[in-house]
């Protein structure tokens, strides 16, 4: 079964270093789409259907946090698993993300293992 | 004490940040302030937390262009273009600063400010990175030279 992802990262670099992380995985992916802030990821979101979103936290227009909240605001959107990538991984903003909805968390720098087995997880892949 | 533990955070989160995301393992690890020679790539950042601080970053340019090339995955050091280049060594300045701050404040917030890089002549002035006692870790590769420094306004 192909996943459906969205990357969100005002960095167009990082976001490519995560689809190629991604794409070497192995892991079976069918659309794969980027957005540069929260409210370019949440206009994609109402026209795409998304499995699984990762986000940065820190960017413009709208940062992860509003991101978060505002998918688990929405009724059409509130089921779909959000994971934070981002270079604070600090406790606090762990936790607040956490609490906030976001269902997993991997600070930046990750191996490729480390993001993969964060996004099995939350999509519900077995590795058996 | 602070201080030290501040050190060996700045080199490990640098070294670790360059292994897994940037494929790039350093050959030599110093305390070394002084400028790479060369053409360099340089980026600055500030940071709001508890307390404030600034971070810099400057590395020799074939280094930058290297590290740049194995974070795109290009095989071909010379397609990566000069601002591919700096979009990847700003994302370098933030990952290692936010690194260090999650490990000293983890129990606090802070805010990492967008990063400013510039590219730098062999002889053109730069950013005085070394006001303010910073902390220094400076890593040496085949392709050139990396160095990084961390400093608070107010050390705690």
């Amino acid at each position: 079964m192909a996943f459906n992802l969205m990357i969100v990262d005002d960095s167009a670099a990082m976001r490519e270093f995560i689809l190629r992380i991604i794409t070497l995985s192995g892991l079976d992916v069918g659309l794969c789409v980027q957005a540069s802030n929260g409210a370019e990821a949440l206009e994609l979101l109402r026209a795409n259907w998304i499995d699984l979103i990762l986000t940065d936290i820190n960017m413009p227009v709208m940062n992860g946090e509003q991101l978060v909240c505002s998918v688990k605001a929405d009724e059409a959107l509130r089921t779909t698993p959000v994971l934070v990538v981002s270079t604070d991984g600090s406790e606090n903003r762990m936790r607040r993300l956490m609490s906030l909805g976001a269902k997993g968390y991997v600070q930046k720098p990750f191996s490729p293992e480390t993001l993969r087995q964060s996004m099995e997880e939350l999509l519900g892949v077995s590795n058996d | 004490m602070i201080e030290e533990a501040v050190q060996r955070l700045l080199s490990g989160s640098a070294q670790s940040t360059l292994e897994t995301m940037f494929f790039a393992a350093a050959d030599l690890v110093s305390t070394d302030p002084q400028r790479p020679a060369g053409e360099l790539v340089a980026v600055e950042l500030s940071f709001q937390g508890a307390p404030p601080g600034r971070f810099g970053l400057v590395v020799s340019d074939a280094l930058a262009r290297t590290l740049a090339a194995n974070f795109t995955g290009c095989d071909d050091t010379e397609s990566v273009l000069p601002d591919q280049v700096a979009g990847i060594v700003s994302e370098l300045a933030n990952i290692i600063c936010g690194a260090v701050l999650s490990e000293m404040e983890s129990g606090a917030n802070f805010d990492l400010g967008a990063p400013e890089s510039i590219q730098l002549g062999a002889n053109e002035p730069g950013p005085d990175f070394n006001a303010g006692s910073p902390s220094v870790c400076r890593l040496e590769f085949p392709e050139g030279t990396l160095v990084s420094f961390l400093a608070f306004k107010e050390l705690v």
